[in-house]
């Protein structure tokens, strides 16, 4: 099928202090850039939440894009660190949901540096026109990809997952500020409770859509039928799933 | 002599020139609680600094930088700006003068112009456009540029038809605002004020009159000046670089250095030209790419912090050729393009054609220099700038008037801004009994409550065609009248205007708003000005939300009116969706305890601690060695025939017996706790044990030492000596004539290579005091200095001319091919290629001496307590190099001395006072406002776990116990609301305030959906 030309959409958070001085100042100069980016301003990307980034692709965005002060820069220290990351963290969600981790841009652009910022998001933009809307390069449907989504923005908003990535958040700043080569990467341990929570969340949105056996939602969420049926457990200890039939099979839906 | 009485004290102050440094002075001083009249020859404040394009090293925008000081002075209630005026006359004395100001009429009424700029459009006469180097022209009536203050037009009354023939007139009927008044005349005013801070700038060295190397002749032989508003996105080009004979694109551009630097007339060296060429040249290079540029210099003097690797930068990234070289001679060819001729070092001469030529002109003083200091009666130096002595250097000859920038001796902003700071810090001292005496304080009326729904009000601004030209405006109004809760949106001309801050007042009371929309440039220069507004109007600070649909929309969208007035609608959206969300937020203040840590007792440590005490303060002085004086009690003399040990001798003795000043020697800090205006230190000294004192505000002067070499046999030879043990010898007549019959000295020990990629600033100095004083010795002397660069900036470049006449050799070296010092036999032998000869010299010296690098303690321990950043070699780092250069980032903290960077012993006391000028504004000020920004925790949701406390990048959260339980508390005074602690709490439970989860999600929400 031909892709129709379609316009991507942009969601932007700058900082204050560089990035979006920087693009102030690409105004400022008079370059000229797409009009496809919407900008949030934070004071620092260090305030940046992950479900902001995730949240933003649930909205509506194509392409998120965080600008944030040179690292060594930052008008907070090291708020651009933390930012670095977070988008690291919000790159293996998106890996996770099977969407294409370069939606979401991270870049470094100082005050004073408004062409540079031009010359990104004009990068960015036609690199988002050629690769087509969301969805449609990693080919999942509009509705399965609400879902996941919805279930990402969920586990971010879960205090399971929030705690074991600011725990690692906080071990690589400690790594950091001795001084030790740093690599920005999100651990295997992470990467399984991301895995786990979405699909936790993912389940319990589709135990809403319908009645599910175990086996239909492993097999819709490719997970083992063992963790499945943990996430039932926990679903019903909560209150949020009853048991619709027992026989031949249980079968599970969500309160109404 | 002061008067004795202290009811005469007047406690307000008069700044005299309106540029970067008579801002600063005024802004600080108005901070202290003095009354500023601020006065101004032109017709608006900013000075140069208003008409440069960019700042070096950073190559910041600077107006953008410069804009919103120029915004607060104009709207400061104790800053009186008094344009068009000049001092006639003064009497009385430090304490109390009573000043005569002569104001020449502007013929615009200030406070009703609102800069719409039709009477300019009507205006039949055309000057040159003087803000524009007269690259173009603008109307009589006229103002200096956009962002001006006070933002208003003025007549000249040299060009105005009416005022010349008493004709025309035709700017009176097309004011709306009815503020042309040709009644004006000029006034007399006389203002009592304590004391004088003289800011009066520079005039750039007039090279029309002088017709250097042709330029009243060659078109397209310009200015810096002229090439700064060429690439200035303002200026007359629109920012395109374009060669005044035929507006094409000059390909070849030749920079030539000391244009009236360095010579007969102007024998000493303006300090900034090579800094400011090799900006010029790199953002030219930004322009265009393909430009193909030479610097003709004789030496590079990039002395500063962050200079030479700048300059490096522009050796090897923008490949920009440095040519060091005399010119000749400039020829025109018949396209006028320019022949050079200029001979190298080693003799030979060349030719090269380029198609403009840029003169680098140098710093005299202002034109006013002489009405000005005989109205005042205070001394000039020979060269004509204000007469200061070393050790005083921001001190004019008379008592209570000081002086501060370029009028005191060719300088950068940042030193510029530093010595303002100084002198607003000794004016304070001076007036302390009268502060707050004359100062108003801006009433406001009580808040409203608001009630549940939100009341909102869109205004959405035209920015005269800057946003309507592109933007459809009434469509994004009548948009955003639509949405939900908007219960009125309106458009303006100008929606910064004094006239539109009255109606957005008149109708938040009409239509009862609760929370305000304002979509034009953009927050970072304007929130400030429709917060005020707001608040004004009884509306809580933070219940306003910009859209900015012209920095980042109608500007860079300027060909797709369609879309960009699509994205302002969705940023108006956005805007609306946050402002339901919007809380009013209570302005929080903290006590000052009003007491100062200084750390370090160096001159700049006791500098600062005396100037606090002078003033009430109370001081704890922390020195790591056994007695006070630092570096200083290792100088005998000074390249400018001071006595130094007297100086020093005099200052620890007034620091020793001021009853306000703790001395502690032989201590260290152990630790240092809390934030601005409440910090606690432990401090350990070898006799007194551990001891805990709470102050408000810490001044860190550090210092330095020298770099100890393991080059050129240092260490293992014992005539081979550093320059400062060279001194000691000398001074304490430890060294005989005949030992220094042959001195070899070797610059840039350990400096600008490696691990110190930094010009250490003082060294070149060094070795040119040391040289002059062997000379004097015994003039027989051989002296040879190898350099890569002699940097004898400002006026110390006689010393460098001196010791040329003296007959003291200077050899270049490069560092691709240092010298080489050597033992043969037990003589020392040095062997270094001469560029000028082209051939290898040998020398056998009977002594070497090394101008070794300055390098910082270490104070990695020190800035991890303080949570203030070191630049990589060490350094302290400034907030802002160009106008916060003694502020860290972290409030409450100050750098002084050469814990900063390596500097002289003037530069170094300048700092110190501005130090305490900092130190001055949170004490006197006695509590400190936090802005709403900051983080708070909701406590039903907090578990205690502590990872906000480990992320807070300055220490601004901590776990405590509350009951039984523990949670997190935000210190509001220290929290600068990066938000890091919200973004990664497991809980949700931190709050930070203008930038709530809730605010934020609704944004993205309305991001994705039309209403």
């Amino acid at each position: 099928m031909a892709q129709t030309a379609y316009e991507p959409k942009i969601l932007g958070f700058l900082c204050n202090w560089c990035c979006y001085t920087a693009a102030d100042s690409a105004g400022v100069a008079r370059y000229q850039y797409p009009p496809n980016i919407r900008v949030i301003r934070v004071m620092c990307t260090g305030r940046i939440d992950p479900v902001f980034l995730i949240d933003g692709f649930l909205n509506g965005a194509d392409g998120v894009f965080v600008g944030g002060c040179h690292l060594g820069e930052c008008h907070y220290i090291s708020g651009n660190y933390e930012a670095q990351f977070v988008v690291a963290f919000a790159h293996e969600i998106l890996k996770e949901l099977g969407i294409n981790p370069e939606r979401l841009r991270l870049e470094w652009a100082s005050a004073a540096e408004g062409a540079y910022f031009v010359k990104v998001i004009t990068e960015f933009t036609q690199w988002l026109k050629d690769v087509g809307r969301l969805g449609t390069s990693e080919k999942i449907a509009p509705e399965e990809l609400k879902l996941k989504l919805k279930a990402a923005v969920m586990a971010l908003e879960g205090s399971k997952l929030r705690m074991n990535f600011a725990k690692e958040a906080v071990k690589l700043k400690e790594k950091r500020e001795r001084g030790e080569a740093l690599e920005v990467a999100v651990s295997e341990g992470l990467k399984n409770t991301i895995k786990k929570e979405i699909a936790f969340y993912l389940s319990s949105l589709y135990l809403k859509q319908g009645p599910h056996s175990v086996s239909d939602l492993a097999q819709k969420l490719n997970f083992p039928e063992a963790e499945v049926e943990k996430f039932i457990s926990a679903l019903s200890k909560k209150g949020l799933i009853t048991l619709q039939q027992q026989e031949p099979v249980p079968i599970y839906v969500a309160k109404s | 002599m002061l008067s004795e009485n202290k009811e005469n004290i007047i406690g307000a102050v008069m700044v005299v020139g309106g540029g970067v440094a008579g801002v600063q002075a005024s802004l600080d001083l108005a901070e202290m609680g003095y009354y500023v009249y601020l006065l101004e020859e032109k017709s608006s404040i900013g000075g140069v600094m208003a008409e440069l394009d960019k700042t070096f090293p950073t190559n910041d925008c600077s107006l953008c930088i410069l804009s919103p000081k120029l915004v607060e002075a104009g709207r400061h209630p104790n800053i009186k700006i008094i344009t068009q005026a000049k001092i006639k006359h003064i009497e009385g004395e430090a304490g109390n003068y009573k000043v005569t100001v002569l104001k020449r009429p502007r013929y615009v009424d200030e406070t009703k112009c609102t800069a719409c700029g039709i009477c300019s459009s009507y205006c039949p006469t055309q000057i040159w456009d003087t803000y524009n180097a007269k690259l173009c022209t603008t109307k009589a009536i006229h103002i200096d540029y956009p962002q001006a203050v006070p933002t208003s037009y003025v007549i000249d009354p040299d060009a105005c038809l009416y005022l010349n023939k008493q004709e025309c007139q035709i700017c009176v009927p097309t004011c709306k605002a009815g503020a042309i008044d040709f009644s004006q005349q000029p006034e007399e005013k006389q203002l009592e004020v304590g004391a004088i801070i003289l800011t009066p700038g520079f005039s750039p060295v007039d090279v029309y009159k002088r017709n250097d190397y042709g330029y009243a002749d060659f078109p397209n032989v310009i200015t810096s000046v002229e090439f700064e508003r060429i690439m200035c996105a303002s200026g007359p080009f629109k920012g395109e670089i374009l060669r005044p004979s035929d507006y094409t694109h000059p390909h070849r551009i030749a920079f030539i250095q000391c244009i009236g630097s360095r010579e007969r007339q102007h024998p000493y060296c303006s300090a900034v030209c090579c800094m400011y060429a090799i900006k010029e040249a790199t953002v030219a290079l930004e322009h265009s790419s393909d430009l193909d540029i030479t610097i003709f210099y004789m030496d590079m003097r990039t002395q500063g912090k962050g200079f030479d690797e700048f300059f490096e930068r522009a050796k090897n990234e923008y490949k920009i050729r440095f040519v060091r070289s005399r010119i000749g001679k400039i020829r025109e060819t018949e396209n006028h393009n320019l022949i050079v001729t200029y001979a190298l070092e080693d003799g030979r001469r060349l030719e090269e054609e380029f198609d403009m030529v840029v003169l680098s002109v140098g710093m005299e003083p202002p034109k006013s220099a002489g009405e000005l200091t005989r109205a005042l009666q205070i001394g000039q130096n020979k060269y004509g700038f204000c007469l200061t002595h070393e050790f005083s250097p921001v001190h004019t000859t008379k008592k209570g008037i000081f002086v501060a920038g370029a009028f005191q001796g060719p300088k950068d902003i940042p030193e510029s801004v530093t010595q303002a700071s100084g002198a607003a810090a000794c004016a304070s001292s001076l007036l302390f009994p009268a502060r707050n005496t004359l100062i108003a304080h801006k009433e406001y009326p009580p808040e409203k409550e608001i009630g549940d729904e939100p009341r909102i009000g869109v205004f959405v601004c035209h920015c005269g065609i800057n946003i309507g030209g592109v933007v459809n405006v009434p469509e994004v109004r009548k948009y955003a009248a639509k949405l939900k809760n908007v219960v009125f949106a309106d458009e303006n001309f100008y929606s910064c205007s004094q006239d539109t801050q009255e109606r957005i007042k008149e109708m938040i009371e009409k239509y009862d708003l609760n929370r305000i929309v304002v979509a034009a440039c953009t927050p970072r220069t304007h929130e400030p000005l429709f917060q005020e507004t707001i608040r004004e109007a009884g509306l809580n600070r933070c219940l306003f939300e910009f859209a900015n649909i012209r920095d980042q929309c109608s500007w860079v969208h300027m060909h797709e009116k369609e879309a960009a007035t699509q994205k302002a609608k969705d940023l108006v959206r956005m805007a609306v969706a946050k402002a339901r969300k919007l809380q009013p937020l209570k302005e929080e203040t903290v006590k000052v305890i009003p007491k100062a840590l200084i750390i370090g007792g160096g001159v700049a440590g006791m500098t600062a601690a005396l100037e606090l005490a002078k003033q009430g303060f109370k001081c704890y002085l922390v020195e790591k060695e056994a007695e006070l004086g630092g570096n200083l009690r290792h100088v005998y003399y000074t390249l400018e025939g001071n006595d130094p040990q007297a100086f020093l001798k005099d200052l620890i003795t007034r620091v020793q017996e001021h009853p306000l000043i703790d001395v502690f020697v032989n201590a260290e800090i152990e630790e240092i706790n809390g934030y601005v205006g409440n910090f606690k230190t432990k401090v350990v000294s070898k006799k007194g044990g551990p001891q805990e004192f709470d102050h408000g505000v810490i001044i860190v002067a550090t210092g330095g030492h020298q770099y100890r070499p393991d080059e050129y046999l240092y260490g293992k030879d014992e005539r081979v000596l550093t320059q400062m043990e060279l001194e000691e010898k000398i001074a304490t007549g430890k060294i005989d004539k005949d030992t220094l019959k042959n001195v070899v000295m070797i610059q840039c020990v350990g400096s600008r290579e490696g691990e110190r990629p930094y010009c250490s600033k003082i060294c070149c100095s060094h070795a040119l005091k040391n040289a002059l004083k062997i000379k004097e010795i015994n003039p027989q002397a051989n002296v040879y200095i190898l350099c890569r660069e002699v940097r004898a900036y400002g006026f110390k470049e006689e010393f460098y001319s001196q010791a040329r006449d003296k007959g003291i050799i200077f050899v270049r070296y490069s560092k691709e091919n240092k010298p080489k010092v050597e033992k043969d036999n037990g003589k020392l032998r040095v062997s270094v290629f001469d560029p000028i000869l082209q051939k290898g010299l040998v020398i056998e010296p009977s002594l070497v001496a090394l101008s070794v690098a300055i390098v910082p303690n270490d104070v990695r321990e020190l800035a991890k307590q303080l949570k203030t950043p070191l630049t990589k070699e060490g350094f302290f780092l400034e907030a802002h190099v160009k106008l916060r250069p003694v502020e860290a980032a972290v409030d409450g903290i100050f750098y002084a001395g050469i814990a900063h960077f390596p500097k002289p012993v003037d530069e170094t006391i300048s700092q110190a006072l501005a130090a305490a000028a900092k130190a001055t504004v949170v004490m006197a000020k006695g509590e400190v406002k936090v802005e709403p920004i900051v983080s708070s925790v909701d406590e039903q949701r907090c578990i205690g776990c502590g990872i906000c406390e480990k992320l807070c990048p300055y220490k601004a959260i901590r776990i405590v116990k509350m009951g039984k339980k523990r949670k997190a508390e935000t210190i509001s005074a220290s929290c600068k609301g990066c938000g890091v602690c919200s973004a990664h709490c497991p809980q949700q439970a931190i709050i930070m305030g203008r930038f709530t989860n809730e605010q934020i999600r609704a944004q993205i929400e309305a991001f994705g959906k039309e209403e």
